[in-house]
Order: structure tokens, then C-alpha cells, then sequence
């Protein structure tokens, strides 16, 4: 294998959070990384870290929040040693997210053309009517019919789907290294989804920009990526190329996973009512996060956290029980 | 099982909801008839705004209709007083999309889950306790749960609390109105399993209003598609996932990602948005959108016609 130039490497990283009987530790030695030019899937459940990954990439850690170690390389510095004057550099011109909810990260009060312009005018320097004319331009580019007039609209007069074609044209201007899209078709109909991925992969080819995608949809990173990072209540459990993943699952919590995704292209066999199903999930664990649901786990899982362990090339598993 | 030859549950007849907004009207339900059978479990699937929870919420009156019937085990709801349409709903229940927003929040679960059966004088004291137990267990939740309030549970416990509130009164029919939507992937699935042992165990009939076309295979056993409004294609589950006639249904199956990195298929974009609700298409309220449109299509607008075994299309191309 090829060694890729690695464009975010994240290693060791723990955070935690202040809870009711001390601090909880939200991540817990997350390690990945995002080579050049390719789409990386971050999938999980709810409260399983990949949005909170996400933020601490971004420096947007809430304040209750504590870095409590770990590195994140960022082509050749670790971002958690910048300052916040550094690390605004970053952000925007190498570093973009797009957020789950479009709506609130527009401007209510701002026509979208002038928001799209104001990237223009403070990423590239341009001036007022050249940086519109850019915007527009952008905006038609992103596929939005008509768009000298719908960039005179507000946000609240687009549909949601339009909002994120504004959203991916502002991401697009800053022509970052990095772009972090955080479930960006949550709450779309499945035929606007469609589209926003189409336009997704195309500007990702177009930009020779790298994509963390987050999604909890098994669907979308099979169609969408070439990587895939799982994550369980903050732990990273497999990391692995997705052809491989799919093919040969490793973690029993990938596994499981995969054994309860609902096809449309074919009939899928229920499983067996799962009476003890524990919905919660436990970051009180010290070893493996996924023992009290695991139907492999060992003594030593609760207390040891397994190490990474390469099972195939570039496919990375922790659990102390590899079968 | 020949279902056609038997009488069918619910008949829904001509159905339209139209709401006023100032001068304008929104057309949420424009004519929609469908028969469910006793026993089945039927989809109804399409995007946000196609008018399919209008729909269900028409049938129940619990929005009242604009106009048409709903015939249910030959008795046409729409014409009952509220007093007569208020002992059937006993008979007719829905489980609802947001569980924060649908069970009340100041109620613990023993409370919601014996009202309905206080109200429809179904079990006298002991006779509840034993109803609350047997309800619970059916939903796989613990009957300590019962003393617990909706922020003490987690959403896939509250959402079986909702289907617990709908099945306590043993009705005849449900309606699920996108019940999985609010959870997990891993939930998601026992969900739908436990949907499907209950229909099996209580004999329901279902209508399950949804997005999430794979949890609609898996569930159900015919389908009907809704585009702005009306239903554009029906039939067997099967029958509409693998062979899908309609320009609109290919589109919309097509736009579902397969967790399978084996599975290539051609996906077909649909360009543009679904219109307004305020201005419906004239002829076929698809024509704008649909990549075979003819010139005729702006016209004439489509009915449901059976192209054989049950397969219904609103398309007049076919």
C-alpha cells in the first residue's frame, strides 16, 4: 500500500464534560486520520462523539468542555497548540464545516448573495461588485435555477435544500483543504439528498479537497465514501476502507450494526426480539465502551482498552477479542 | 391469502383536505381512495408535504376532512356525531411521529397508558393493573417503567410508550405515523420487529405513513406511493420496490443509498423541487418534474388504473 499524505491525523484525543458525579469523559483516546483527496464517512449513533470529534477539530469545543490530552496534526502543526488568532487562519481557509441545521447557519437578516459575497470579499480579497458577480456565479454553479434573482432572496424564502446549496457555495469560496460536513442532509426528502451528494462528490472532485463526512446513514457511506471511521459512546471502535468493512466487519459492534441496516433494494430478515437491547449508552467504562452490549465480551474488556490493531491493510479494529 | 374477496376494513373514498390561508388554499389531500384489508399492513410512503400524514389524520378526524368518505368496517366515519365518532376510536388508534411532543410531559407512563382505557370504560381496577403489565410486556418495556415521566426514558422507550397508548384499547386499526423516524439505526430495526410480532399477536390492521422506504419493506405488504396530494402508484410491496412503473416512485427508490458497496445502481436525479401546495400542477401534478413527460401530461390529469395483479399507476404514458 501507498503511503498517502496525511492531511489530518487525530491521535489519542479525550475530552471530557462535567456531569453529575464528576467528569465524564465524552471522548475517549479518539484516533483517526484523513488522507488527501478522499471522503472519509464518521459514523455512529446518537451520543456516540462524532459531532463533539468534529467541533474540537474546529476549536469549537463548548466551554465546558476540557481537552484532556491527545494530538491533532493538521498537515504539519497540532491544532490544539494554536492560538485561537491561528487557529481562526485555519478555519475558512483550510479548515470549513457545513452544520446540520442550514437555517441557523445563514444570516436570517442577510440576503443570501451578500453572504456568499462576504467570503469572497474577506477570503480572497476581492471588492464589493466583483465579489458579487463571484457569488452569483457560485451560486449558479451549485445548481441554483435563476440564481441572480435567489441571491437577492433571504434564507427564510429558500427551501432548505436551496440553504444548503448557499451553505456549500460559502464553503466552496474558501477553497479549503478540509471541508467537515456534519449530517448535511438531515431532515431533507431523500430526492434533495440525493442531489446534495451528487453535488457533494462533484465539488469534491472539482476542489481536490479531502470530506469528513458525518452521517449515521450506512447507506450514504457506502455510496459516498471511501473510508469509514465507527465510533461508540466517544471510542473509536474500526477504522477501515469501506469495501472492506462491509465485506468483513470486525468489531462485534460494527457487526452488529450491519446486521440491523433495512435495505430498500431487497427484503431483510427481522432479528429475534432482543428483549435486553440497553439503549443506553455507558461512558462510565473504563476499558471497552461496548461491553455491556457486547455478545463476545471477556473480564478484562470492562477494566483494559483494547489497542489498535491493523487485521488488514489500512483496516484498524480495537477489541480484545478478535475472532 | 386472497384478500380481494373479502370485505375490506376501511374504505377510503374521494378524500380531500384543503386548509385557507388568507386568499389562498393549500391543497394537502387532493382525492385520495384506497381500501385496507383486514390484516394488512400498508405503506404510505412519499416526501415531506405529499400529504400523507393529512391523510391519516383525515381518516381518524382528527383533522376533520374536506370533503369524502371513510367507510370503516362499512360504516362512513366522516357522517358520525363526535359523541359516536369518539366510542370508535377505541377501534382506530395512531402512534405518532415525535414522541416529545405527543405524550404529555407532566404524565407518568401508568397515567397515559390508563387513560384511553378509563375513558373507553375497558377494565375496572384490578382488570387495569393487568391490562398496564400485559401492555408493557408487549412492548418489551419493564413495568417499572411505569412510574417513570417521558424525560426518564429514552427515545426508543418513549416511542414505545406511544405504541403501547395506541395498542391498550386493542384496536382493530392503527395508525403509525413515521414511527421510527426519531430513532437510532440499531432501535430502528427492533422496532419494526416488534410492529410486526404485534400485528401478528393482535390481528391489526396497519397503515404506516413513512419516509424511510426501508423500513417500509420490511414491514409491509403493499405500498402506496403519494406525489402532492395523491397517490400516483399502489400495489404489493414487492411488486413496487423491485418492478416500480411510475416516473416519480423510480426516482424516489433510486434516491435511497444500499448499505452495500456491491450494489451499483443507477440513480435518477429529479431536477428541481417539489411545487407549492399552494398551486398544484394542472393535469399530472408530476409533469414538471418527470424526466418522460409528454405534452399531453400538462393536460389531462391521471387516475389510478390497474395495470394487473393489483399494481395501480396514476401515469397516462403507460
Amino acid at each position: 500500500m501507498v503511503e498517502r499524505d496525511t492531511l489530518l491525523r487525530i491521535r489519542d484525543l479525550t475530552v471530557t464534560f462535567p456531569g453529575r458525579d464528576g467528569r465524564v469523559t465524552i471522548l475517549d483516546n479518539v484516533a483517526f486520520e484523513v488522507f488527501g483527496t478522499e471522503i472519509v464517512g464518521l459514523v455512529g449513533e446518537s451520543g456516540s462523539g462524532k459531532t463533539m470529534t468534529s467541533l474540537t477539530v474546529m476549536g469549537f469545543l463548548p466551554p465546558s468542555g476540557r481537552i484532556e490530552g491527545g494530538e491533532i496534526w493538521f498537515r504539519d502543526g497540532d491544532l490544539l497548540g494554536y492560538t485561537e488568532e491561528q487557529m481562526s487562519q485555519i478555519r475558512g481557509q483550510q479548515i470549513a464545516m457545513i452544520f446540520q441545521s442550514t437555517r441557523s447557519a445563514l444570516n436570517p437578516l442577510m440576503r443570501v448573495g451578500d453572504q456568499v459575497a462576504r467570503v469572497y470579499r474577506i477570503q480572497r480579497g476581492l471588492g464589493g461588485r466583483e465579489a458579487k458577480a463571484e457569488a452569483v456565479r457560485a451560486l449558479g454553479r451549485m445548481g441554483i435555477p435563476d440564481a441572480e434573482r435567489r441571491a437577492e432572496a433571504y434564507p427564510h424564502q429558500l427551501s432548505r435544500g436551496m440553504c444548503q446549496r448557499v451553505l456549500i457555495a460559502m464553503m466552496v469560496a474558501c477553497e479549503p483543504a478540509l471541508l467537515i460536513a456534519d449530517e448535511p442532509t438531515t431532515g431533507l426528502d431523500v430526492t434533495i439528498q440525493a442531489q446534495i451528494f451528487e453535488l457533494i462528490k462533484v465539488v469534491q472532485q472539482a476542489t481536490k479537497a479531502s470530506i469528513l463526512l458525518i452521517t449515521h446513514d450506512l447507506g450514504v457511506v457506502a455510496e459516498t465514501c471511501e473510508r469509514v471511521v465507527v465510533m461508540y459512546a466517544g471510542q473509536v471502535m474500526e477504522t477501515a476502507r469501506v469495501d472492506s468493512l462491509f465485506a468483513n466487519p470486525t468489531h462485534p459492534y460494527t457487526q452488529k450494526l450491519l446486521h440491523s441496516v433495512l435495505r430498500v433494494d431487497k427484503t431483510v430478515e427481522m432479528p429475534k426480539a432482543d428483549a435486553g437491547i440497553n439503549e443506553e449508552v455507558t461512558y462510565a467504562i473504563r476499558g471497552c465502551r461496548f461491553a455491556s452490549r457486547c455478545p463476545r465480551v471477556l473480564p478484562h474488556c470492562w477494566s483494559e482498552q483494547p489497542a489498535r490493531e491493523q487485521v488488514e491493510p489500512d483496516h484498524w479494529v480495537r477489541c480484545h477479542n478478535l475472532s | 391469502m386472497n384478500i380481494t374477496a373479502r370485505e375490506p376494513l376501511l374504505r377510503v373514498e374521494g378524500l380531500v383536505k384543503t386548509f385557507r390561508e388568507g386568499p389562498l388554499t393549500l391543497h394537502a389531500v387532493n382525492g385520495v381512495s384506497f381500501e385496507v384489508y383486514p390484516g394488512e399492513a400498508v405503506g404510505l410512503v412519499g416526501e415531506s408535504g405529499c400529504g400523507k400524514t393529512t391523510a391519516a389524520r383525515s381518516i381518524l378526524r382528527l383533522t376533520e376532512p374536506t370533503s369524502g368518505h371513510v367507510y370503516f368496517n362499512g360504516t362512513d366515519l366522516i357522517k358520525l356525531s363526535r359523541a359516536r365518532m369518539r366510542a370508535q376510536r377505541r377501534h382506530l388508534q395512531m402512534v405518532f411521529q415525535d414522541p416529545d411532543t405527543s405524550l404529555n410531559p407532566r404524565f407518568t407512563v401508568r397515567r397515559t397508558l390508563a387513560e384511553p382505557v378509563q375513558l373507553h370504560k375497558l377494565a375496572r381496577k384490578d382488570g387495569l393493573e393487568e391490562r398496564l403489565l400485559k401492555t408493557m410486556s408487549r412492548v418489551n418495556l419493564d413495568p417499572e417503567f411505569l412510574g417513570r415521566y417521558p424525560h426518564q426514558l429514552s427515545e426508543g422507550q418513549k416511542q414505545r410508550v406511544g405504541v403501547a397508548r395506541a395498542i391498550i384499547t386493542e384496536p382493530k386499526f392503527v395508525a403509525l405515523d413515521e414511527p421510527t423516524s426519531s430513532l437510532d439505526m440499531s432501535i430502528r430495526i427492533h422496532m419494526i420487529a416488534l410492529l410486526q410480532g404485534l400485528q401478528k399477536e393482535l390481528g391489526m390492521t396497519y397503515v404506516f405513513i413513512s419516509h424511510d422506504l426501508s423500513a417500509v419493506r420490511a414491514l409491509c405488504n403493499r405500498v402506496m406511493v403519494m406525489y402532492l396530494g395523491t397517490i400516483v402508484e399502489s400495489g404489493p410491496t414487492d411488486e413496487i420496490f423491485d418492478r416500480p412503473l411510475h416516473e416519480y416512485t423510480r426516482a424516489l427508490l433510486s434516491a435511497i443509498p444500499v448499505p452495500d458497496p456491491q450494489v451499483k445502481r443507477r440513480r435518477i436525479l429529479l431536477t428541481g423541487e417539489p411545487p407549492s401546495l399552494f398551486d398544484v400542477p394542472k393535469g399530472c401534478a408530476f409533469h414538471e418534474r418527470c424526466p418522460a413527460a409528454q405534452p399531453g401530461c400538462r393536460d389531462r390529469k391521471p387516475v389510478l388504473r390497474d395495470l394487473g395483479g393489483g399494481h395501480l399507476v396514476a401515469c397516462d404514458r403507460l
